[in-house]
């Protein structure tokens, strides 16, 4: 009796150890919903996550079109939609400044604890970072992407970023490749990199092999037909495949400026009938295209992660994929077929992954669905994130002394410019602070909590 | 030190050093491996000893001195000509030289030039004569309309002030100079801007002369400085390199004699920029060659090899 009660004191006490880690996060990027991509579908699923794990999240983004001002998705996942100028790609114009007054209005309004930015491209997400670790709240910085260092582009979003990361408490990466790159060009520590991959739905991406054509094989394409996902590549190999295998068939879905390239070939060959173009598929239909197919077929030349692979995987289709970036680690090597990013290469992956098929050395789509439904999955995704999370707020708040010595140690003329910045950024906190005090701004209302004690209320009813 | 060790083992004072070391320790001895579809028993922020092993740092190509000394003189050739246009161009406004020499000694150069091009070294054109009528026929062309357009080129800009039409042509001479075509791939070289904008300061300077027949000297040496001679230039460039220092010598010898018959300050300015352009900025170019890096990876976009 007794023990049994000191375990069930033992547990409470967890519990309230549980509930005094609450954190309420602010994710923040350029690229959310409406738009579509892996990222905007990344912060998502990991809102959602938190949310149902007793933390509060709320999303900024800029304004997209009509969609401004504050608004409720799913399970209360507040999101504000910040009138700001988008100049090219959905960016906002990088101000560094301009976006003070109105990020630290949000961030006390929610009693902000976390500011979790996402992608290197998102110059909102690295100006919030920035202000975030101004007012002392603790910051994480998710990267997307990889980068060159050649270009000219290059240089300068390197440089933005190392300024912006210096700063940060912790910062994730969706691959080993991706934290490697981050590493070199934001030159963080590395053991202040987390490896953090995407997931996937799995209850959506299942595996229906009725929807199969048993007669031929299909290989599958679905991607924006644009340069980086290897479109010439594809073009190159899709009349070398059908002239070399009478039952393969290609269905390639998405839309781009390279749609035309494709489109040349099948015409050219007279592949009308092999090749089906479907044009820009709605992320809630790329599952009823995958399960149609025996292959997937990705050609990227770059990638961080490679979200529609996995997403293939889990519909249970081979998966042959170009070896870039931080694809040879996300799939099982009994799932995926990896090539050299050539033509020549990709035929012979293909040719081999056609070869196995024929002599029944493939996992079966299940089993396969099984293995990605135990390696990806969002829940466990957000926990990951949560310990982060939980690391970071006991991280101390440092002084502008202490942040301008790190900047001295980027270098001569680009440190001391950004020590100049930080220091206008501290003197405008100070200037803002002055013109609307803390107190003088609402507190919003958690309305999930007011949701549920509604909810309650009307079921005593 | 290199790059990747001076990321991984600087600074023991770092921040969060301590902490990071408390993370890193791995609970399994099991080797880590670089994947993501299986749960491993290392934190998430583990680094692993494999760490950036698949980082190639090429030192990339890197220029030798001479190469650097040997490049430039393109460029001092490029200021040389501008400044001797300029100095003619002040010569024919104190009416110091007579139009007609202009011409006839700037003709006499070109077609000297034209014919020793076009029978010894330019190989490709066998058929001299009916290549030579094609030429006559576009330098007719172009002096024709050079003479009938000097009247109006002269009253262009004539209403403008000279402190304005001076410090418009200088800097679309600078224009001129930064996007010439020195031989160099990059992205800001132009001839098309390059040849425009010194055009369009030769049009903005005969309008500061007595009359026409000055303007037309000048748009003829105009013509000839920055239209024609880049071409045997080049030419010697890629193909002598003892003719381009030849050459380039000459060239720094008649601006200095040039300047120097004008006035001191002009002389110091041109000596000063010359020696800058001649031997620090390829100094320092070589300098800064030991601090180029290329840092590739599994990041780096892969190339299409089209067929």
């Amino acid at each position: 009796m007794l023990l049994e009660k000191q375990k069930e004191y033992k547990s409470r006490k967890v519990i309230k150890k549980k509930q005094i880690r609450r954190h309420s996060i602010c994710m923040v990027s350029d690229f959310f919903y409406p738009n579509m991509g892996g990222v905007e579908s990344h912060i998502y699923q990991l809102s959602q996550c938190l949310l149902a794990r007793g933390h509060k999240v709320i999303v900024i983004t800029h304004a997209y079109g009509n969609r401004k001002g504050i608004r409720y998705m799913t399970s209360g996942l507040k999101v504000y939609y910040l009138p700001l100028l988008v100049i090219y790609n959905q960016c906002t114009l990088p101000t560094l400044f301009s976006t003070l007054p109105l990020l630290r209005n949000i961030f006390i309004r929610e009693k902000v604890t976390v500011v979790h930015g996402h992608s290197a491209f998102s110059a909102l997400a690295l100006e919030s970072v920035f202000h975030a670790n101004t007012m002392g709240i603790k910051t994480v910085f998710t990267d997307h992407s990889l980068f060159g260092f050649a270009d000219a582009s290059a240089i300068i979003t390197n440089k933005l970023l190392q300024m912006a990361l210096i700063l940060c408490n912790h910062v994730i990466c969706v691959s080993h490749v991706g934290k490697e790159n981050t590493v070199l060009r934001a030159k963080v520590r590395p053991s202040l990199v987390s490896v953090i991959p995407n997931a996937v739905d799995t209850t959506i991406f299942t595996p229906d092999p009725s929807k199969r054509n048993p007669d031929n094989v299909t290989i599958v394409v679905i991607s924006r037909l644009v340069y980086r996902k290897g479109v010439d590549l594809l073009a190159g190999v899709i009349p070398i495949l059908c002239k070399d295998y009478p039952q393969v068939h290609f269905l390639i879905g998405g839309e781009g400026p390279k749609r035309i390239d494709l489109e040349e070939v099948r015409e050219r060959h007279q592949l009308q009938d092999r090749v089906t173009m479907l044009g820009a598929v709605d992320h809630n239909k790329v599952r009823d295209v995958l399960v149609c197919g025996d292959i997937f077929l990705n050609a990227s030349l770059t990638e961080a992660f490679c979200m529609s692979i996995v997403e293939a995987a889990a519909c249970g289709l081979q998966v042959v994929s170009t070896k870039v970036g931080g694809v040879p680690e996300v799939l099982p090597p009994d799932l995926v077929w990896l090539t050299e990013p050539s033509i020549a290469g990709l035929v012979a992956g293909l040719n081999q992954a056609l070869d196995d098929r024929e002599a029944g050395k493939i996992v079966p789509p299940w089993v396969a669905h099984q293995q990605i439904k135990e390696a990806y999955q969002w829940k466990d995704i957000a926990s990951r994130t949560e310990v982060v999370y939980n690391r970071i707020v006991q991280d101390p708040v440092h002084s502008l002394g202490t942040k301008l010595s790190w900047y001295r140690q980027i270098g001569t003329v680009g440190g001391l410019f950004f020590a100049l910045l930080l220091v206008v950024e501290h003197l405008l906190f100070l200037l803002s602070q002055w013109f609307k005090p803390e107190e003088d701004i609402d507190k919003a209302v958690d309305a999930r909590k007011k949701l549920q004690f509604h909810r309650s209320a009307h079921f005593k009813r | 030190m290199d790059f990747e060790t001076s990321i991984l083992c600087t600074s023991s004072q770092n921040r969060l050093f301590s902490r990071s070391l408390i993370d890193s320790q791995p609970e399994d001895l099991d080797m880590w491996k670089k994947i993501l579809y299986k749960k491993q028993a290392f934190p998430d922020n583990y680094v692993d000893q494999s760490f950036l092993c698949d980082l190639n740092n090429v030192n990339g190509e890197s220029y030798s001195i001479q190469q650097s000394f040997f490049c430039t003189t393109a460029v001092t050739q490029e200021i040389c000509c501008t400044c001797i246009f300029v100095v003619i161009f002040a010569n024919l406004v104190s009416e110091t030289l007579s139009p007609s020499f202009v011409i006839s000694s700037s003709g006499l150069l070109v077609v000297i030039f034209y014919l020793f091009f076009s029978t010894f070294l330019d190989k490709t054109c066998y058929n001299l004569l009916s290549k030579g009528f094609e030429d006559l026929k576009s330098v007719v062309i172009f002096m024709s309309f050079a003479l009938g357009f000097s009247s109006i080129m002269k009253t262009l800009t004539e209403t403008i002030s000279t402190d304005t039409v001076y410090a418009m042509s200088t800097f679309m001479f600078l224009v001129h100079l930064v996007f010439h075509d020195y031989g160099a791939h990059a992205v800001i070289v132009s001839e098309t801007i390059s040849i425009n904008a010194a055009v369009f300061a030769t049009v903005c300077l005969g309008s500061r002369l007595p009359n026409e027949i000055y303007t037309f000297a000048l748009l003829l040496i105009g013509a000839e400085v920055f239209v024609l001679s880049p071409v045997p230039r080049r030419y010697i460039q890629e193909n002598c390199p003892f003719g381009q220092v030849v050459l380039t010598v000459l060239l720094t010898c008649i601006t200095m004699l040039l300047m120097g018959s004008f006035e001191t300050p002009y002389l110091l300015c041109t000596t000063i920029v010359l020696v800058c352009v001649n031997f620090l900025c390829p100094l320092y170019f070589v300098y800064c060659q030991a601090h180029k890096r290329h840092i590739s990876g599994p990041w780096d976009e892969a190339v299409v090899w089209s067929s």
